[in-house]
């Protein structure tokens, strides 16, 4: 029969009388699990409540269920030889990529896939009457989401507007997870990245703006509260 | 997403470990089912299959600096060697042997606590430890 120390038997009857109190108060009954508030990891850990217990020949003075959360918790082994993988000292939580990610993934394709065949019965978008060559639309404007690279090409040579440009822009998004390092998902934690995505929207909202109302005949610049709107969705 | 039981929220673990030896009255006493997961040490490859099997997340692979103190028994991480400890919440821990099965190098097995040791080879599965080639017996 080993003594277990006095320190750490107080600490465990403590932490036990703890969690048994926040049960009695908590609103659900299952005898085992604690509520929320004493989940804090930390907490049970700087409370030192935790026993690790190895089953070997020796006594046993430990309170029941003392470790972490109430439960019992064993050391199943101490490895000697070197890892293959890397060992952190609080466990990491994974889940697979199937069905935890997959599963959501492909709900979720089959809600768009549902959506767009919804919206395409239901919102009618026929094709215009037969092009006429001695009667081309003025101004001709592209798709609304085209008109800020329309607006570019107003600006830049064709092979800086519609290849460099956005060339650049694709690589920028193929490097984004090398460039952005920062694993955090707080808003508060990205303002850097947050501040470039704004500053690409605001140029790229401006540019679309500007092409789609402020562009006249000739694509030439206009207001639209003097010549009128030329967009059409 | 909503969560499902397959996902289960993880069993809490501390980094502050108070390590006491037990004999296994005082496990049969502390926990319902009488078998237990037990992992020999001399042949596990630390690929962390078993961690990642476990529907439950409830067995784990920590570096030996998560136990703080000793009472009883040696402490791991005192011998150089000790490289990692693996943990197991045996309140959560439902026998599922999904840990046995996957294990590459068949180090893990569930057995009785406080059963006399097999004889020949302990790592022969016999009836004592509940398992045989991934045959329940
Ligand atoms: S028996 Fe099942 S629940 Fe228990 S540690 Fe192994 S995989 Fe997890
Ligand atoms: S599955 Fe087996 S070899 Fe791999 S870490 Fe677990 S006990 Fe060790």
């Amino acid at each position: 029969m080993t003594e277990i120390p006095e320190h750490l038997l107080k600490r465990a009857q403590a932490a036990r009388e703890k969690a048994a109190g926040g049960d009695a108060g908590g609103a659900q009954a299952g005898g085992d699990r604690i509520p929320d508030q004493l989940l804090d990891r930390t907490k049970a850990a700087s409370d030192g409540a935790a026993a690790v217990v190895a089953s070997a020949p020796a006594g046993g003075g430990v309170p029941v269920g003392a470790g972490p959360g109430g439960h019992t918790q064993r050391l199943l082994t101490v490895v000697k030889s070197g890892s293959i993988q890397e060992a952190k000292a609080a466990p990491v939580d994974k889940v697979h990529t199937w069905p935890h990610l997959l599963a959501v993934e492909f709900v979720a394709a089959l809600a768009c896939t549902a959506f767009l065949f919804v919206f395409s019965w239901v919102v009618n978008a026929p094709l215009l009457q037969a092009a006429d060559f001695n009667k081309t639309p003025n101004p001709s404007k592209a798709p609304w989401y085209f008109l800020g690279l329309q607006e570019l090409l107003t600006m830049f040579h064709p092979m800086i507007a519609g290849v460099t440009l956005p060339g650049m822009g694709l690589i920028a998004l193929i490097l984004a997870p090398y460039l952005d390092r920062n694993a955090s998902n707080k808003p508060e934690d990205r303002k850097f990245m947050t501040s470039m995505m704004t500053m690409f929207l605001m140029f790229w909202a401006v540019l679309t703006i500007i092409g789609s109302f402020f562009r006249g005949p000739g694509f030439n610049f206009t207001f639209p509260w003097r010549d009128g709107i030329f967009f059409e969705l | 997403m909503a969560r499902t039981d397959a996902n289960p929220p993880m069993p809490e673990w501390s980094t502050e470990y108070q390590l006491v030896e037990v004999d296994h009255e005082y496990l049969t006493k502390a926990v319902k089912p009488k078998q237990f997961i037990h992992i020999d040490q001399s042949e596990c490859i630390m690929c962390e299959g078993c961690v990642d099997i476990c529907p439950w997340k409830c067995i784990h692979m920590v570096t030996p600096d998560a136990i703080a103190e000793a009472t009883g028994t040696e402490q791991p991480g005192m011998d150089p060697s000790d490289n990692v400890i693996f943990l197991i919440d045996d309140d959560v821990c439902t026998r599922c042997a999904l840990c046995v099965d996957r294990c590459p190098t068949g180090v893990i097995i569930l057995g009785k606590a406080g059963a006399p040791a097999a004889e020949g080879d302990s790592h022969t599965r016999t009836n004592n430890h509940g398992y045989a080639y991934g045959m329940r017996l």
